[in-house]
């Protein structure tokens, strides 16, 4: 049995997302759906509702009132953030804690600081643009990651390969991954949103950020994406399992229409974005 | 379907046949909703596309809005950047309870918030403790601004709205915005178009009364302004040149300098290097049979990019200016004639009186001789003095027209030898000759002798009085051409400058009024005599070459 095949017989074992997101998720298809409905599903969570209770009242929202109830969150919020907000939330909830001792030294907290950065710069630069729902934008940067932390967390060894691998050999994570282990995060990431019925896009952030040129049905979005990675490297917020910073492709540059002279203005309002959104960061912390 | 204990159900654990159920029902509700979402936003499209009355815009956009979201109030606001207010354009039902709501939720942040999310946001009114009423704020934003915000009160719990109720909402925010973007940009517009029709209405009555004239001529020749006192002044009509290439429709003296000014004008910074720009002609124009004497100063007409946009004539009837310019010289002759004529008047009274007074002294001695002397200087002065007064009372008699001539039968040979005698002594004492030329006989002449006389007194002594210091020579010469005398008064003396020659017969001219003090005279000679002659329908010339000597000809017709 070949490396890949034991890792897809794995991930079959992986945890479910919990029924209530994707529930929500349902819910949230529909447009008639009314904001009792959602609300009446999210209180079936009390651990969820206070969690997305917390990050509303955050800076990250910046809401000049106190927000109490989840029907509130949605009304203020809408149907999409809720449901992004519970999405994000139950996917920390499912990786966070198994904290391994071990001899490679990782830190986990930067690789996650990693993901939130890329997931507020995802959103900066599609509000720019002007997107419909920057708050999708989020997540699919927030989660573009995902597969290294299912790596980490369920094929710790191979996790470990690549890291030596990486600190060896200084390689992106992206080429070790290619070089040591026969399957790379972007594979896992994307094999295990589709299995948990996330939104597409979410699963092709995942499954094309290092290459914004696969044809794909969201190539702004993923274009977006590759672009924060590469930005949130050379700002050098967390890690993302490796120090480098990896090309940004000619493609993803072109979707921003941006000018080299806006970036400073992107890398300020970065900064200034990523201390709001640190909330995410208390999830990620073992109960 | 039903949420039975969340811990143990898996998305797996649902059934096939549900899982269809619920596509099912997604789908249909999917489509329904797309149906109704597509008539609201045709019907609301066709509404705004076409209104640029921002009544009309906003009261259909409150209906809209009431289609999709029943609400009890509504308040649609203009958000006033340099403020930072909220300012009601339209409002529906707006008690003051509910408007101070609205105003706290605005002052809360709330109303920035939504604006800045792009994405209406719904509240419940917390001051509602049955929790049945809910305030939305829907932000009216373009792609590029910010518009305001509509804030609806519904007495409909928050929980009750659905999904795509807020989703029409949010749609139909912005299609208003900008619908009334435009319809604001169009009132600008329209604001624009009025100030610059009422700037240029301003700039018309500027123009047309201002005391000059003002013509603009457009870098293709065309005559793009024509003020009312260019068309008093050239006699022209506004209509007829306007829209016309000025030299198809100015007359030709005037076109010509026109021509020259406009070339002069577009190489100005050539002839400004050269230092020979001077950006004005001054010219003599006709105009209904008399002469205007004009001055036309020009310029260029730039953009603010500096481009030639044509040339800018003001044109200015000289008329006023020059007669100004001569009645301030005519007054500067009258007060040095006054100067004049009274230092004339005390220098014969002068002696008159201190003869006199010797005389006093002297009387009844035996020095008969010095007695006879004395009264004869005192006869002389007194005779002195009354050519003066004479010469001042046919001055007042020109002035006033009572100046007429009584022609009579004349020799003027003889009349020139009369003059001739009694003034040479007068000569000899300068060491000035006399010489005479007539022909052997003289035809009669019909003229005013005593006139004549004076006129020929006035020429010789006045060649005597600038001629050469000692040794000059003054000859006087007649000749009977066909209808006319010609006498010529010539003399050897200092001439008269070549710019003065055309002056001196003017009442009061003197050429150099330092000579005033040296040479006795009053400046009213030659007028006197100019006019004796003209009332004799003669004419009277002046050659004259400085240092050299001056030559009068008089010409007198024959009766």
């Amino acid at each position: 049995m070949s490396i890949s095949e034991q890792l897809l017989k794995k991930i079959e074992s992986l945890p479910t997302l919990p029924i209530v997101v994707t529930r929500i998720m349902q819910l949230v298809e529909n447009p008639k759906t009314a904001a009792v409905e959602i609300s009446k599903v999210v209180s079936l969570d009390p651990a969820l509702t206070v969690k997305i209770l917390k990050i509303v009242n955050s800076a990250y929202y910046g809401f000049p009132k106190q927000i109490t109830t989840i029907t509130h969150a949605i009304m203020i919020l809408g149907f999409e953030d809720v449901k992004n907000l519970a999405l994000s939330v139950s996917v920390f909830d499912i990786f966070k804690g198994k904290a391994v001792k071990d001899a490679v030294a990782f830190d986990r907290t930067a690789l996650w600081t990693h993901m939130i950065a890329v997931g507020v710069c995802t959103k900066i630069l599609a509000k720019r643009l002007r997107l419909k729902n920057p708050e999708e934008a989020f997540i699919c940067g927030l989660l573009h990651d995902m597969g290294k932390i299912i790596l980490d967390q369920y094929f710790h060894e191979d996790f470990n390969k690549v890291i030596t691998c990486v600190q060896e050999e200084n390689l992106l994570f992206f080429n070790a991954e290619k070089k040591c282990i026969e399957v790379d995060h972007t594979e896992i990431g994307r094999i295990v949103a589709k299995k948990w019925g996330l939104p597409q896009c979410i699963v092709d952030c995942a499954a094309y950020h290092h290459i914004p040129t696969t044809p794909n049905e969201n190539s702004l979005l993923v274009s977006l994406v590759h672009a924060s990675d590469v930005f949130v490297r050379i700002q050098k917020i967390g890690n993302g399992g490796d120090p480098l910073v990896p090309q940004l492709q000619k493609l993803a540059w072109d979707n921003l229409r941006m000018q080299p002279t806006d970036l400073a203005k992107v890398y300020e309002e970065l900064h200034e974005e990523v201390k709001k959104a640190s909330a995410f960061m208390e999830f990620t912390k073992s109960a | 379907m039903a949420i039975q204990d969340i811990d143990s159900l898996g998305l797996d654990s649902v059934s096939d046949s549900q899982k269809v159920e619920i596509l099912k029902k997604v789908n249909t509700d999917l489509r329904s909703s797309l149906d109704e979402f597509i008539s609201i936003l045709s019907k609301f499209s066709e509404a705004i596309a076409t209104k640029f009355d921002l009544k009309v815009l906003l009261n259909h956009v409150a209906d809209f809005l009431n289609d999709v979201v029943k609400y009890t109030a509504v308040n649609i606001t203009i958000y006033d950047m340099v403020h930072d207010t909220f300012n009601s354009v339209l409002a529906r039902n707006l008690s003051s309870s509910i408007d101070l709501k609205i105003k706290n939720l605005i002052n809360d942040g709330l109303a920035k918030w939504a604006l800045d999310q792009k994405r209406c946001v719904a509240m419940p009114d917390m001051e509602n403790p049955s929790g049945d009423s809910t305030i939305i704020i829907i932000p009216l934003i373009t792609q590029s601004k910010t518009i305001g915000a509509v804030f609806m009160y519904c007495d409909k719990s928050p929980e009750s709205f659905i999904q795509q109720e807020l989703e029409f909402v949010n749609i139909l925010g912005a299609q208003a915005a900008i619908a009334i973007q435009n319809t604001l940009l169009y009132r600008e517009m329209e604001n624009k178009n009025l100030d610059l029709a009422n700037l240029k209405n301003y700039l018309n009555d500027v123009i047309n009364n201002m005391v000059t004239g003002v013509i603009v001529i457009e870098s293709d020749n065309t005559v793009k302004t024509f003020n009312h006192v260019s068309e008093n002044l050239l006699a022209l009509k506004a209509s007829a040149m306007i829209g016309h290439k000025f030299d198809t429709v100015l007359p030709k003296i005037f076109a010509e300098k026109i021509f020259t000014a406009i070339t002069l004008a577009r190489n100005e910074e050539i002839y400004r290097e050269s230092g020979d720009y001077r950006p004005e002609i001054e010219f003599d124009y006709e105009v209904d049979g008399k002469t205007v004497p004009l001055r036309v100063s020009y310029s260029n007409l730039r953009d603010s990019a500096e481009r030639t946009l044509g040339t800018i004539f003001m044109i200015q009837d000289m008329s006023e200016s020059r007669e100004i310019t001569r009645l301030k010289e005519i007054d500067k002759i009258k007060s040095e004639l006054v100067a004049n004529v009274s230092h004339e008047l005390r220098t014969p009274l002068t002696s008159i009186k201190a003869y006199a007074e010797t005389l006093l002294d002297i009387a009844g001695t035996e020095d008969v001789d010095t007695q006879k002397e004395f009264l004869g200087i005192i006869c002389q002065e007194s005779e002195r003095l009354t050519n003066l007064i004479s010469n001042l009372l046919d001055l007042s008699r020109l002035e006033s027209g009572d100046f007429k001539i009584d022609r009579t039968e004349a020799n003027l040979g003889e009349l020139i030898k009369k003059c001739a005698m009694l003034l040479k002594e007068h000569a000899g004492q300068k060491n000035i000759s006399l010489r005479i030329e007539l022909p052997a006989s003289v035809e009669p002449a019909m003229v005013d002798s005593s006139k004549i006389e004076q006129v020929l007194i006035n020429l010789i002594s006045n060649a005597i009085k600038y001629n050469k210091p000692d040794g000059g020579e003054v000859f006087i010469s007649l000749r009977q051409l066909q209808a006319k005398f010609e006498i010529v008064v010539r003399d050897t003396g200092i001439g008269i400058p070549k710019d003065s020659t055309e002056k001196i017969f003017e009442k009061f001219f003197r050429v150099d009024s330092s000579l005033t003090y040296q040479v006795s005279g009053t400046g009213l000679g030659l007028a006197i005599v100019k006019h004796i002659i003209d009332l004799h329908q003669g004419q009277i010339f002046v050659e004259s070459e400085l240092n050299v000597g001056t030559k009068f000809t008089v010409v007198l017709p024959k009766y």
